[in-house]
């Protein structure tokens, strides 16, 4: 049964950050007119899922992994969203495109495929991989434009760092989800990913503060 | 199984660690580069100001000796002449070229010492005031006092505010002259980082500026003046006295 006292108990302290980060980027945007491309209604999305759709999941059906799939097409589709507005005067940012569109050739054939828990470790561990290559792109960008860049100004170098913390740390549990769903080891990793998704929505509050400060 | 929970992360923090070193590497590079761009950008400035000095004191020095010497041997010539000549319409018209030789010495004397940089600093001001002063109020018999209280003499003082400063004192000291019928000014000088020199015209009629401003140019001028080097002046009386406050920040 859903209850005010099971979401309490629910949440960890990513949840708070998630949502903090969203008051900061609605405040943000309300003061200065500022956002991140599509960022409120991303973080809304992620705010309610998280803190909603995982825990009524969880009691219904005791499996959140089902609203997972679906979510995470969504994240890695923001994801896209933002790197490829990024790079969008790059010449090569078209390619950026192109990759996305096999990406969801390939979402689709997985979901017809396999089981749920291998296309969700197969969905996100590739839609995460091309995220952080883009990512990569983007540090090298840092270091390599003629213009130098203070990275500490720019909202995008605080989500970016998040999504890489998050993706390395989870890519074991992503890898080897099968058999850590059955073993006792799947603890550390629970921990692992709340730790790292902890770091994911610090860099998403970390953005939106950075939209404020400057 | 643990241990590949921790080959990512740490993968990760190389990663990050590299992409650090090489950015703060990035970073120094440019604000060594920035901190290069700014000196050279003062050494120009010192450079420029240095030329724009050299070429002012050049300027003074050749009005000194060229122009000057000139305006000074015009004057002693028409001396002669004077002297010499029993035509007294000759002996008036040269006797004028005579005096606007010596305005002209005089004003040609004040934009000397304007534009030489030797005199760029309070001391340079205050003497060429003071000397003024002394002798514009002796001549016109106005008993005077020149008072210098806890002045900062070394601090620098542009030609261009010199100028508007000499200028504002010696209209404020004609109008005192000319319209005050006072007997006696006192001038004091003052300030470490500022400048205040306040003129008392002792027993004076006084004046208002806003209807000074209206009848003639000499206060507007002297307003324009000092706005346009960022000064303030104010006018008070004070019993029979009144009080002219000049303020400069330095």
């Amino acid at each position: 049964m859903i209850t005010i006292e099971g979401l309490i108990n629910f949440y960890t302290p990513y949840h708070y950050i998630g949502l903090l980060a969203l008051v900061v980027a609605v405040y943000v945007y309300i003061t200065k007119k500022k956002t991140f491309p599509l960022f409120i209604p991303f973080l809304f999305v992620n705010s309610f899922v998280e803190m909603y759709l995982v825990y009524y999941f969880s009691v219904k059906i005791k499996n959140s992994i089902v609203v997972y799939n679906y979510f995470n097409i969504f994240v890695i589709l923001y994801y896209f969203y933002v790197y490829y507005n990024y790079f969008r005067a790059k010449p090569w940012s078209k390619y950026i495109m192109l990759v996305y569109f096999f990406w969801l050739v390939y979402v689709v054939y997985l979901f017809w495929n396999y089981d749920y828990i291998k296309y969700f470790q197969n969905h996100y561990t590739v839609g995460l991989t091309i995220v952080s290559v883009l990512i990569f792109l983007f540090f090298k960008g840092l270091l390599e434009d003629a213009e130098f860049v203070d990275i500490t100004k720019i909202p995008i170098f605080y989500f970016s760092v998040g999504i890489l913390v998050l993706f390395f740390s989870s890519l074991p549990f992503f890898i080897f989800s099968e058999r850590l769903l059955i073993n006792s080891e799947s603890r550390l990793y629970t921990l692992l990913i709340v730790c790292s998704n902890v770091l994911l929505n610090l860099g998403y509050l970390g953005t939106a503060l950075c939209m404020k400060k400057n | 199984m643990i241990i590949s929970a921790f080959i990512s992360p740490l993968v990760l923090s190389a990663l990050l660690i590299w992409f650090f070193i090489s950015y703060q590497k990035r970073k120094n590079q440019y604000e060594n580069s920035q901190k290069d761009a700014q000196l050279r950008e003062q050494e120009l400035i010192i450079q420029n100001q240095l030329n724009l000095e050299n070429e002012r004191n050049r300027i003074a020095s050749e009005m000194h000796d060229d122009l000057g010497s000139g305006l000074t041997v015009i004057k002693y010539l028409s001396d002669n002449i004077v002297s010499n000549t029993f035509d007294n319409a000759i002996k008036e018209d040269v006797n004028k070229i005579a005096t606007y030789s010596t305005v002209l010495v005089k004003n040609m004397s004040e934009i000397i010492w304007a534009m030489n940089s030797r005199f760029d600093n309070v001391q340079g001001l205050i003497s060429y005031l003071r000397r003024f002063a002394v002798e514009f109020l002796d001549d016109n018999n106005v008993s005077n006092t020149f008072i210098e209280n806890d002045v900062n003499y070394d601090i620098n003082i542009s030609g261009e505010k010199r100028r508007n400063l000499f200028l504002v004192v010696k209209e404020l000291l004609n109008n005192s002259v000319k319209y005050s019928k006072t007997k006696e000014i006192i001038i004091s000088i003052s300030g470490q980082s500022d400048l205040e020199i306040v003129i008392t015209e002792k027993h004076s009629v006084g004046f208002d500026p806003l209807i000074m401003k209206e009848k003639g140019n000499g206060i507007f001028n002297i307003e324009k003046r000092m706005s346009n080097i960022d000064g303030k002046i104010s006018y008070k009386r004070e019993g029979s006295d009144m009080i002219i406050k000049i303020f400069l920040h330095l």
